[in-house]
């Protein structure tokens, strides 16, 4: 009997626009990583979150998706924190956990994040470990627990710890979902925004040992470099409103 | 005791009086000290030779041997009770036999037990330290590395002075660096240590700043924890020196030591961090992260996924890595030293540059105060440039006031670092008003992050006149920043209305950019006593009682100011005393033909406030000046009862005109303004005719319910 979509413990959602080709790296490392975990015996699903793609991402992901078993589905957002809260809606899985379109996942990402979230009874958001930055830079960038001496709060009002690519209870994306990114109007951080949301509603962020990402780091046209070209400011959140005080 | 041995115990102290007085005597600064209030008794021995002055300096017991000899250090570790110079002898005779330190940098033990030749040879220690340490680089403490100290600092080593001494007098508070893995700086901001404070010294001491990381790479509770221990008897970084475990401990989470051994192939005598420090960086090496093996596969087999992951013939170990909050942070210092002190959030923020003792800033204080004093709102002052305050006597003491120094609390932030701070404060306190008074952070602010921070909260500034370049052409902030943050811009605060038109034709503005601009008319300082108008003008009937009048000037000698009009003016009057008061050079504004400045300029020398200036015997008050907006000088000398004489620029006219004062159209028409002193000291009836208009004319435009009503209603400040 075929396994019911009530049945997946993590849902994979992978964010497309306009990668290509080099979109094809990152759907195979993301099947590698299903296959450990579904070896471990955690049940998956891998949503492609197709947001006004373009048409080589499209041949290639219509090329790829029914050899890798994964759904496709294509939407219209232009916004990839609308798109992420889209998959999250779709998705099925007890977990979620997200990665973009043109980056990598180390395979032991998705069971060590499985097992570290099942150990603890508290909700959780899960990073990885070290990310591996490549391509225009190269440099490895260590995730700080917040369980760990080295963490600081207060960091969080001028800086991000953390990536956007999390794993974390449905329920946490559904009950705190990203917030649109206003880059022209000054606005930004959709993942830095979230982790104070996060943090404000008490879930502890986490690092899984022996968990890499891999971050390609683009030439130009990414969506940081046009952030910091627009003197964003991070949209605002009240984890540090000193209203509240 | 046998006569033989008696004199040759006479020579060999005296041959250790030589030596002491060769190498650890301090001439000058026992003359320096000594003789501080005693001039003709320091230049009568000054010229003596340096035995002699060292007898001179035995008879004062007061000897001042050099950094090297602690006197102090040396009687509180050995428990006796001797004079400086019976201690020093000590030392040098049986106290390092006894293993007695000279100061807290030099260790007996460590330096005989580094050095057998000169155990052996029983040479004290630090006397064999002295006269070879710039040839021979033998370390006198395991913390301390003569060679390293030489090599970065060639000044040191070329100098006369001891490296070690320089470090224990000057060293520490340059934030020079005894060791590879101590480095002054890194420590100072890390902890946030004074620079009078000898980190090395507290390190080794009580370590009171419970200094942690001496290194970015050796920390030293990670140290310890791997070498599961719970703590030592000396510091963890003279323990990792001291090299007494197998040196495969890894002192940091991001210095893998049995990996770097490996992959340099060292020795078990080789200290991995040392050999990085000192070697690894040269070669080019990047820092060695903490990878593990099970990441490490997982790279593996990415790589075979995309190749690109992998940079050609580059071991990822080896690439750049950091972790948040990196450790040299200058960000999280200003910002933690700031949270220290705010107490509140803020209703308005004030930018200004500095409190300067300048017309802009009162200006803004008298909206701070106003504030304060009519609601209940939480102000805070941020003085956001890299420059020193020079009036923080003007900060108001109220409980909804508070202020902060960036320059003070970390003057090493850069613009990125204050705008990350600003940014913050204003997004979490969500101001009503955030008002710019000549804050350049605070422009840039405003034009890179305005788009943002005006959904936030209304971004005000205040703005007066240009300025003027040397070729005459407009600058300052106007042109600088007006066109490119007027769109983000509530309101646009000056004093007065001509500048405003000026801003109207220069950047043709819109109708809603109009509305923008506020001509806000500030009060005089009524604190200021007036003078008596009787007298004045009895004293202009009466001839000046056979004395000459006097003529005040008030002002910063600045190009602005035009200093070289007042000398102009002076020249032609000579019966006239001018009593200037200012900070800054009159003599730089004379003309080439002019060799002194006129007899009857008085210098008064600077001024701090108004209450500063002896202006009761004075007459006139006589401004100069290129371009101003309404300058508070005038509009306080107008209140004291002084005639006053001022060109027609920016909006001096609304105060100074035919009726009210004695206007000069042209800035730079000497005879115009002659004429008007003339006028004044010859005319009783026409000055008690304009002060009277002055004084109606001045209250009407500049009073204080006025003020407080414009910055209700145009301004919303105090609603």
């Amino acid at each position: 009997m075929a396994e019911t979509k009530k049945d997946v413990d993590v849902s994979v959602l992978v964010n497309l626009h306009a990668e290509g080709l080099i979109a094809y790296p990152t759907l195979r490392s993301v099947h590698e990583a299903v296959l450990k975990a579904n070896e471990k015996g955690i049940r998956t699903e891998v949503i492609l979150l197709l947001d006004n793609p373009d048409a080589e991402t499209e041949t290639l992901v219509n090329s790829y998706s029914t050899q890798f078993g994964f759904d496709a589905h294509k939407i219209s957002y232009k916004d990839l924190g609308l798109s992420r809260n889209h998959g999250v809606e779709i998705a099925s899985g007890k977990y979620l956990t997200f990665i973009d379109g043109d980056d990598l996942w180390g395979e032991d990402w998705i069971w060590r994040c499985y097992e570290l979230s099942e150990s603890r009874e508290d909700d959780i958001v899960v990073h990885p470990e070290v990310n591996i930055i490549f391509g225009k830079e190269n440099h490895l960038f260590f995730h700080t627990d917040m369980e760990s001496a080295e963490f600081d709060l207060d960091f969080l009002r001028i800086n991000n710890y953390w990536t956007a690519l999390s794993f974390s209870k449905k329920s946490v994306y559904q009950s705190t979902p990203y917030a649109k990114n206003k880059i022209k109007e000054g606005f930004g951080f959709e993942d830095w925004n979230w982790n104070c949301r996060t943090i404000k509603k008490n879930i502890v962020h986490k690092t899984a040992k022996h968990t890499c990402h891999f971050i390609r780091k683009k030439e130009e046209g990414s969506m940081l470099q046009d952030t910091n070209k627009n003197y964003c400011l991070v949209t605002p959140n009240d984890l540090f409103s000193m209203k509240d005080n | 005791m046998k006569e033989s041995n008696i004199s040759q115990e006479i020579e060999s102290q005296t041959s250790l009086k030589d030596d002491i007085i060769q190498t650890l005597f301090d001439k000058e600064h026992f003359l320096n000290n000594e003789f501080e209030n005693e001039k003709k008794t320091k230049e009568k021995i000054a010229v003596l030779d340096v035995e002699q002055i060292f007898e001179k300096a035995l008879e004062r017991e007061s000897p001042y041997f050099s950094a090297l000899f602690d006197y102090d250090y040396y009687t509180h570790q050995s428990g006796l009770d001797l004079k400086p110079y019976d201690a020093l002898i000590h030392f040098l005779t049986q106290g390092f036999l006894l293993g007695y330190n000279p100061n807290y940098l030099f260790s007996t033990h460590y330096y005989l037990d580094q050095n057998e030749d000169v155990k052996e040879a029983g040479i004290n220690p630090l006397m064999h330290f002295i006269s070879s340490c710039k040839t021979e680089y033998r370390d006198p403490h395991p913390l301390y590395s003569v060679k390293h100290y030489c090599t970065l600092y060639p000044d040191i080593h070329k100098s006369k002075m001891n490296p070690l001494g320089h470090y224990i007098e000057h060293g520490y508070k340059e934030n020079r660096i005894p060791h590879p893995l101590f480095i002054s700086a890194f420590i100072r901001k890390r902890y946030g240590i004074p620079f009078d404070v000898d980190i090395l010294k507290s390190y080794m001491g009580g370590n009171e700043y419970n200094i942690n990381k001496t290194h970015p790479f050796f920390d030293g509770e990670y140290y310890t924890k791997e070498l599961g221990k719970e703590r030592m008897d000396v510091n963890p970084l003279q323990h990792y020196l001291n090299n007494n475990t197998e040196n495969n401990i890894s002192t940091s989470y991001f210095f893998d030591s049995a990996a770097y051994i490996e992959e340099n192939e060292l020795s078990e005598e080789d200290i991995p961090l040392l050999y990085f420090e000192l070697q690894g960086k040269k070669r080019g090496q990047g820092k060695l992260n903490h990878i593990s093996s099970e990441i490490q596969d997982q790279i593996s087999k990415a790589i075979k996924l995309e190749p690109s992951v992998a940079k050609p013939n580059r071991r990822f170990e080896y690439f750049q890595s950091y972790a948040l909050p990196p450790d040299d942070s200058i960000d999280m210092l200003l910002l933690k030293a700031v949270l220290k002190d705010l107490q509140f959030s803020a209703d308005i923020i004030f930018l200004i540059s500095t409190m300067r003792r300048g017309g802009a800033e009162i200006f803004t204080m008298k909206i701070l105060k106003s504030i304060l004093k009519n609601t209940d709102k939480k102000v805070l002052l941020i003085y956001t440039d890299a420059t020193d305050s020079e009036a923080d006597e003007w900060l108001p003491e109220h409980k909804n006031f508070a202020h902060i120094d960036i320059h003070k609390l970390e003057s090493f932030a850069d613009m990125d670092a204050r705008h990350r701070l600003l940014n913050h404060l204003i997004s979490a306190s969500k101001p009503e008003f955030v008002l710019n008074t000549n804050s350049r952070v605070g422009w840039e602010l405003y034009k890179n992050y305005g788009k943002s921070l005006h959904k936030i909260t209304k971004l005000d500034a205040c703005l007066f006149c240009y300025d003027y370049d040397q070729f005459h052409n407009k600058a300052g902030y106007p042109p600088e920043y007006f066109r490119q943050t007027i769109g983000f811009l509530n309101k646009v605060i000056t004093d007065n209305q001509s500048f405003v038109d000026e801003l109207i034709v220069d950047y043709g503005l819109s109708e809603n950019e109009k509305d923008k601009l506020v001509v806000l008319n500030q009060p005089p300082d009524l604190s200021i006593g007036r003078i008596n108008r009787d007298s004045l003008i009895s004293k202009i009937r009466n001839n000046f009682y056979d004395k000459k009048p006097i003529v005040l000037w008030a002002s910063r000698m600045v190009t602005q100011k035009r200093p070289d009009i007042l000398v102009k003016i002076a020249d032609q009057l000579p019966n006239v005393d001018f009593h200037v008061w200012g900070k800054g050079n009159i003599y730089q504004f004379l003309d080439d033909d002019m060799d002194d400045i006129p007899e009857n300029i008085i210098l008064k020398g600077p001024y701090n406030n108004l209450t500063d200036i002896h202006y009761q015997n004075a007459t006139i008050f006589l401004h100069t000046c290129s371009w101003d907006g309404v300058p508070t000088m005038l509009l306080d000398m107008i209140n004291i009862g002084f005639p006053v004489v001022a060109p027609d620029i920016g909006g001096i006219s609304n105060l100074v005109n035919d009726e009210t004062g004695w206007l000069i159209e042209e800035v730079e028409d000497i005879e115009a303004y002659v004429d008007s002193i003339e006028e004044i000291i010859q005319n009783s009836g026409i000055v008690n005719d304009k002060l009277s208009k002055a004084e109606v004319n001045l209250f009407k435009l500049h009073g204080q319910t006025n003020f407080d009503s414009n910055l209700k209603i145009k301004l919303n400040y105090l609603n």
